[in-house]
């Protein structure tokens, strides 16, 4: 039981990197524009058939390959707010109809993919994987390479955050929209950057794991849950929770799996984040805001 | 004769499926995504009653009903505590949820070999195992499970309902408990949703999970939302409409996987277009603000 405990902290691990990038990408969306934006799911399963695309029936090299599938989710990010939410939340004093949009974005673009490219599972390196032995801990090439990017993107993309006045004029947006556009800040710029970036990411999350296990159109939504639940177990105010939550969720299913089996792993995961939630609706790092700062919405 | 017997069937389950989800979204203002939750729930209880009791399609229907109404209590009891999208969050965490139990309990559900029904449907010695037999039994409850809806909405309940959905702070200023109202609504439509999903296990004879996935909830939303939520007779024109609609892609040359895309692929297109120009639906009074 001890030998296997590691390895499966570090394939934990290694998973939760993708789910870090999908979840930061979704903070950085939901946090400057609260809307809960569904649409990450398909701009994940996208970004799969895009690389499966480019790769398997075009032949592209790979480094080609991640840089259009990276660019291609960029702009479908930009897209959205651009033509579809900002209309819909400049009319509006809730955030539903954006979400309910979402879904309608959502439903739409995994049955065109369906439509175009079938149900069924699309492998885009078929074939044993070449792996790396650290001590008794078996990683292919394409997990070290998951590893890197998440922990990498991720370390970056926090001290940017945190550092740059660009991150500066975001963590503005994201604490008080009015505030901040009463001060000069170009809101809407702002957003069209966040939606770039965080459809990026989940670009990239999409782009590493279908190159690990394959694509299919409905793993979407699964992906988007898992970055959304990840965000809000985390703690919604902030940049660093969304990764807590994501690497939380991670190494909480891969000790499921251990230990019970992966038939009822989706579903256990998903209610322990779920009952986190209700028990801890501000999220687990939260601090408390004076009434007036509280966000409305 | 056959074919709008069939339609008529259809457009009664989704009128009932859609009735339930709007006292939720439409009157209670909780935008929920777990309504095929419900809606498999029942059907599965309807299925695993008669299995196990050798009752009727109709004597399990109500207890198929009590037993979802209690699941969708329980559920509602965690998640009514959330607000905005915390909330729609937790439903849409719960479908995926119960979607997945129903796969992976094999023992009860058959997972993805799903349960077929024990007994064909009859009514004193007459089988109902064609559409326009069914129709009768179905227009019959149907028009039952309306008239209940529209007694609980026009009544004192739906009005403090509504009251709370439009303005909580000043409700509850009146002394109205929001959270009860907010619960009770939850727990009524998913139990209410019990009733299509006993009826379309009389109808289709056989159930599996891939009836009850998240894009069947996201059916029975557009359902409310093109309608009208928030209205009586909403969801009626809206299952006339999701029902109809794509019935012309039948004349297409198209295999059924790719026909079933379609279809999503209009309803998906159907609610960016009505939160674009026209939220509150054909003729609804909740537009989400």
């Amino acid at each position: 039981m001890s030998d296997t405990v590691l390895p499966t902290l570090v394939y934990g691990f290694v998973n939760s990197c993708t789910y870090a990038l999908l979840a930061l990408g979704y903070a950085l969306i939901y946090n400057t524009s609260r809307i809960f934006h569904v649409a990450h799911g398909a701009t994940y399963t996208i970004s799969g058939y895009v690389l499966y695309s480019l790769t398997v029936l075009w032949h592209w090299p790979l480094w080609a390959t991640l840089g259009a599938t990276i660019g291609i989710a960029g702009l479908f990010g930009i897209t959205l707010d651009r033509w579809l939410y900002r209309p819909i939340a400049f009319g509006s004093g809730s955030l539903l109809p954006a979400f309910i949009a979402s879904l309608g974005i959502y439903t739409a673009a995994i049955n065109v993919v369906a439509l175009v490219f079938g149900s069924e599972t699309k492998v885009v390196a078929p074939g044993m994987a070449t792996t790396i032995r650290f001590g008794n801990v078996i990683l292919t090439h394409i997990q070290v390479a998951q590893l890197l990017a998440g922990v990498l993107c991720s370390g970056t993309l926090l001290v940017i955050l945190r550092f740059t006045s660009w991150g500066r004029t975001v963590r503005a947006v994201r604490d008080n929209m009015q505030l901040a556009d009463v001060l000069g800040i170009n809101v809407s710029s702002v957003r069209l950057s966040v939606f770039a970036l965080g459809s990026a990411l989940a670009g990239l999350a999409g782009f590493m794991t279908a190159l690990d296990v394959g694509i299919d159109p409905y793993g979407g939504i699964t992906a988007v849950l898992a970055a959304a639940i990840a965000m809000a177990v985390g703690g919604t105010g902030t940049f660093a929770g969304p990764v807590v939550g994501a690497v939380l969720f991670g190494c909480l299913q891969s000790l499921l799996v251990l230990t019970i089996g992966t038939r009822w792993m989706e579903a256990l995961a998903f209610t322990v984040l779920l009952l986190i939630l209700i028990a801890r609706p501000g999220g687990l790092i939260y601090y408390t805001r004076r009434l007036e700062e509280e966000r409305s919405a | 004769m056959t074919y709008l017997a069939h339609v008529i069937n259809m457009i009664c389950f989704y009128a009932l499926l859609g009735t339930s989800l709007n006292l939720a979204v439409g009157y209670g203002g909780l935008l929920s995504l777990c309504q095929a939750a419900f809606y498999g729930f029942g059907a599965y209880a309807t299925a695993l009653i008669m299995m196990r009791s050798g009752y009727s399609l109709f004597q399990a229907l109500p207890l198929a009903m009590v037993l979802t109404m209690a699941f969708a209590f329980i559920a509602g009891t965690l998640l009514t505590r959330l607000r905005g999208d915390s909330f729609v969050l937790a439903t849409l965490a719960v479908q995926l949820i119960v979607s997945s139990v129903l796969y992976n309990w094999t023992d009860v559900t058959h997972g993805p070999y799903g349960v077929s029904l024990p007994r064909v449907i009859s009514v004193a010695d007459t089988a109902l195992d064609v559409p326009e037999g069914y129709a009768i039994v179905t227009i019959t409850l149907t028009t039952v499970t309306l008239l209940m809806v529209w007694r609980i909405v026009n009544s004192p309940f739906g009005r403090s309902l509504r009251a709370v959905r439009d303005d909580e702070r000043s409700a509850s200023a009146l002394g109205l408990q929001a959270d009860r109202f907010r619960l009770t609504a939850f727990a009524a439509s998913g139990g209410l949703a019990a009733i299509p999903g006993s009826l379309y296990l009389g109808y289709t004879t056989y159930i599996d999970p891939t009836s009850f996935h998240l894009s069947e909830s996201i059916v029975i939303l557009t359902v409310v939302i093109l309608g009208g939520a928030g209205s009586f007779w909403g969801p009626m024109i809206g299952a006339l409409i999701v029902v109809l609609a794509p019935e012309g892609l039948r004349f297409l040359p198209l295999s059924s996987a790719a026909t079933a895309n379609l279809r999503q692929i209009l309803y998906g297109c159907l609610l960016i277009g009505l939160m674009r120009y026209r939220r509150q639906g054909v003729i609804g009074e909740y537009d989400f603000e």
